[in-house]
């Protein structure tokens, strides 16, 4: 498809306040067009016009006013100074990977180790399926991974320092241990395991093996606290997070939320974290991304967007987690450029588009009461004080003055009266910003939940602007940084015909290995009880039941 | 933050506070009344002149991607001394510099880089044309609302003091500058 900008003399939609013109592309033919995010009846759209295939109008952000509150964190981040790909001219969403014009260095990088899988979930894109036509099975050798992760350390200023093994099923690969002590060896601090979580379920020694080898957390699917929402791993979730239990291994839940099938579950899923707080570290909701070629109609009854979730999390937890209580990912760049002014180098900085991810942090009170930290933390005004301090020292004031009169009046921003007993949050502010030390935030992290949101993109609501700021990335055998809404949402300029270079036909892998693709597939061993058999912390309502008792 | 340049440090000795004006929206009250009264003023001069769409290019590929105005406004009696009634309130505005995709504004190439306010009420304006953004910028108005007891029984001159600071950044050196309003008689019962 040849890449045509079409100049749009069309006039910006009637009767509707218009908040900003970007670019995005036709869901069809991926021609660039002009698209206009405008507010309507408190909701933000986006409409685009494809001269051929006409008028695409989307849900863009549920709440116009969180929009609102949400864009003034807009940051534009550092980008790379060593990009792959340079470029005078921007074409996104062409060429990607990472070019000289993307906004923001890799956050989290994802390096794809396997498409095979032991699930066949229906709306699933990701993994092999044998018997379509053209089907491959990719699996990068070491050598490929090792040169990946190099060229995520050669990033410029700030090397990639966070990978997401994933798949697929990357536990599907035996040598997996290997591939994280390699990702280790080249210099990653921080390793998360994407994973479905029933292989460590059925093998409850993988968590500590997995663990030694340098994984940090797992990063599980977690769609609802169900069978009928969660089909995928309702029974053997909780025996998955046993076993990381054991092993001392943190576990983030990601429920991807559709509407009408279980957005009625979010604060059942919080409640399910919650119950185990000990090794279950954050949920991260991820409002679905919408493939294939769907209707209006359909898109309306799945579509659901962050601010939707945020207020679905609201009322399915009694009002505990307030709307007020969420951020935009943005909102951390005073934080970054805080700590930059004092340390005079480049750090880590989550410069994301404001409308792409959000998140708090709740705390978990001596009444089991999820309390928000915005409930005894002025975040607003601790950013701003951020803010102006980053500025004073940019501004030629001694780094060392700067810090020793910001380290008093950080405490000023806490409430000590709301704050929760037993958390000392004014300590923890003051090791992590004045003394570098993150170790009490750990402790923080033991009786406390992250929950994030993170709305991938669709070609419905595809916005340039978006994805020229995208800070998760995959990684590729090409020693490509391709962000992820390039990546998956064009799979076929980028994801298909990546794997299709380096994978080899499902045939030649069967033969290769004299294994059967469909041999590993999952049959539900741990779903079957035995007559009269007790359900013991076997499934994820069962647990919440039991724990929500022991409470009581 | 580089060196600051000879013309940014001249756009800072040439700013100033202009128009500063002080509005009751009456002349007499009662001492149990609230009023309001209206505070405006333009921050004009170096600082204004220079933050324009080629200095916005150049300062974001510094990564220097925010101008912060800090105004600090305070409501006073006349006398000797003069007394508070407001004491020193602040206000803080921002212009961010941010890399548009909107085609009407960016052809992408040389001319990418746009500026949205975030006002002191934390709410962002977008607009479409440069003077649009300035103004929003650095035109100050706001109202605020002072009981009659804190300015006391008889005829009274009340002035305003505004002072409006900034960092320093590739088109402007950091600065400071400060403004008082002609007084006006308000009449407290």
């Amino acid at each position: 498809m040849a890449l045509t900008q079409i100049i749009d003399e069309r006039e910006a939609p009637k009767g509707v306040n218009l908040i900003r013109k970007t670019q995005s592309i036709c869901p069809e033919c991926n021609r660039i067009l002009p698209a206009f995010v405008f507010e309507r009846d408190h909701k933000v759209f986006m409409t685009k016009t494809c001269p051929e295939h006409g008028e695409t109008e989307e849900l863009y952000f549920g709440d116009y006013d969180m929009y609102l509150k949400f864009s003034a964190y807009w940051t534009d981040g550092k980008g790379t100074h060593a990009p792959n790909v340079k470029l005078e001219n921007c074409q996104c969403p062409a060429n990607c990977g990472l070019c000289s014009n993307h906004l923001s260095h890799t956050g989290l990088s994802n390096i794809i180790v396997t498409n095979r899988c032991d699930l066949t979930c229906w709306y699933c894109f990701f993994y092999v399926k044998k018997g379509l036509e053209g089907a491959y099975v990719y699996e990068p050798t070491l050598d490929q991974i090792r040169m990946m992760v190099r060229a995520l350390r050669a990033e410029r200023p700030v090397p990639g320092n966070s990978v997401q093994i994933t798949g697929g099923e990357p536990t599907l690969r035996e040598d997996l241990p290997e591939i994280i002590r390699l990702i280790k060896e080249e210099g990653v601090d921080h390793i998360q395991l994407n994973t479905n979580g029933i292989n460590i379920a059925l093998h409850p020694e993988l968590a500590k093996i997995y663990k030694e080898a340098g994984v940090s957390n797992l990063y599980m699917s977690f769609d609802g606290v169900t069978p009928k929402t969660n089909p995928k791993n309702h029974w053997e979730a909780p025996h998955a997070i046993e076993a990381c239990r054991q092993a001392h291994l943190g576990v983030v839940l990601v429920p991807t939320v559709i509407k009408s099938i279980n957005d009625h579950e979010l604060g059942g899923i919080i409640q399910f974290a919650k119950a185990n707080v000990d090794t279950v570290r954050a949920v991260n909701f991820q409002p679905v991304s919408l493939t294939g070629r769907m209707s209006k109609k359909e898109r309306e009854k799945y579509r659901i967007t962050i601010p939707d979730c945020i207020h679905r999390i609201e009322e399915q937890t009694n009002g505990e987690v307030t709307s007020d209580s969420w951020f935009p990912v943005p909102s951390c760049s005073p934080v970054t450029h805080f700590i930059e002014a004092i340390t005079l180098k480049p750090q880590y900085e989550l410069s994301i588009h404001f409308a792409c991810g959000a998140g708090t942090y709740v705390y978990i009170d001596n009444n089991k009461k999820l309390v928000p930290i915005s409930k005894f933390v002025d975040i607003r005004g601790l950013i701003e004080f951020l803010d102006e301090k980053a500025e004073e020292v940019y501004s030629g004031r001694n780094r060392w003055i700067t810090l020793a009169t910001s380290a008093t009046k950080l405490m000023s921003f806490i409430d000590k009266e709301k704050q929760p007993e037993g958390l000392n949050m004014g300590k923890m502010l003051f090791d992590a910003l004045v003394r570098h030390d993150y170790s009490a935030i750990g402790q923080f992290h033991m009786k406390s939940l992250f929950l994030g949101m993170m709305h991938f993109q669709d070609k419905y609501n595809q916005d340039e602007e978006r994805l020229q700021r995208c800070d998760i990335h995959y990684l590729t055998p090409d020693l490509r940084i391709i962000p992820f809404c390039s990546f998956n949402v064009i799979p076929e300029w980028y994801r298909d015909r990546i794997q299709k270079k380096y994978g080899v036909p499902v045939e030649e892998w069967e033969k290769r290995t004299g294994e059967k693709l469909e041999a590993k597939l999952y049959r539900g061993d741990l779903r079957k009880l035995k007559p009269g058999q007790k359900v013991e912390l076997s499934c994820a309502t069962q647990e919440i039941f039991q724990k929500v008792s022991n409470v009581q | 933050m580089p060196r600051p340049t000879e013309e940014a440090k001249a756009a800072t000795k040439s700013s100033f506070i202009a128009d500063l004006l002080l509005q009751p929206s009456r002349k007499s009250m009662s001492i149990e009344e609230d009023i309001e009264i209206r505070i405006k003023y333009k921050l004009r001069g170096g600082i204004y002149d220079s933050f324009t769409r080629e200095a916005w290019q150049v300062a974001w590929y510094k990564h220097d991607i925010m101008l912060r105005l800090i105004s600090h406004v305070e409501v006073l009696k006349k006398g000797v001394p003069s007394s508070s009634i407001t004491g020193k309130l602040k206000f803080v505005k921002k212009g961010k510099l941010y890399w548009t995709r909107n085609p009407d504004l960016t052809d992408n190439v040389t001319n990418r880089i746009w500026a949205f306010v975030v006002d002191e009420d934390s709410n962002p304006r977008f607009f479409d044309q440069e003077d649009k953004v300035k103004e929003a910028l650095f035109d100050f108005e706001r109202v605020i609302t002072v009981k009659g007891s804190k300015i006391g029984k008889g005829k009274k001159k009340i002035y305003a003091k505004a002072e409006v600071k900034w960092g320093r950044h590739i088109y402007v050196e950091k600065g400071k500058v400060s403004a008082t309003s002609p007084p006006v008689e308000i009449e407290v019962e």
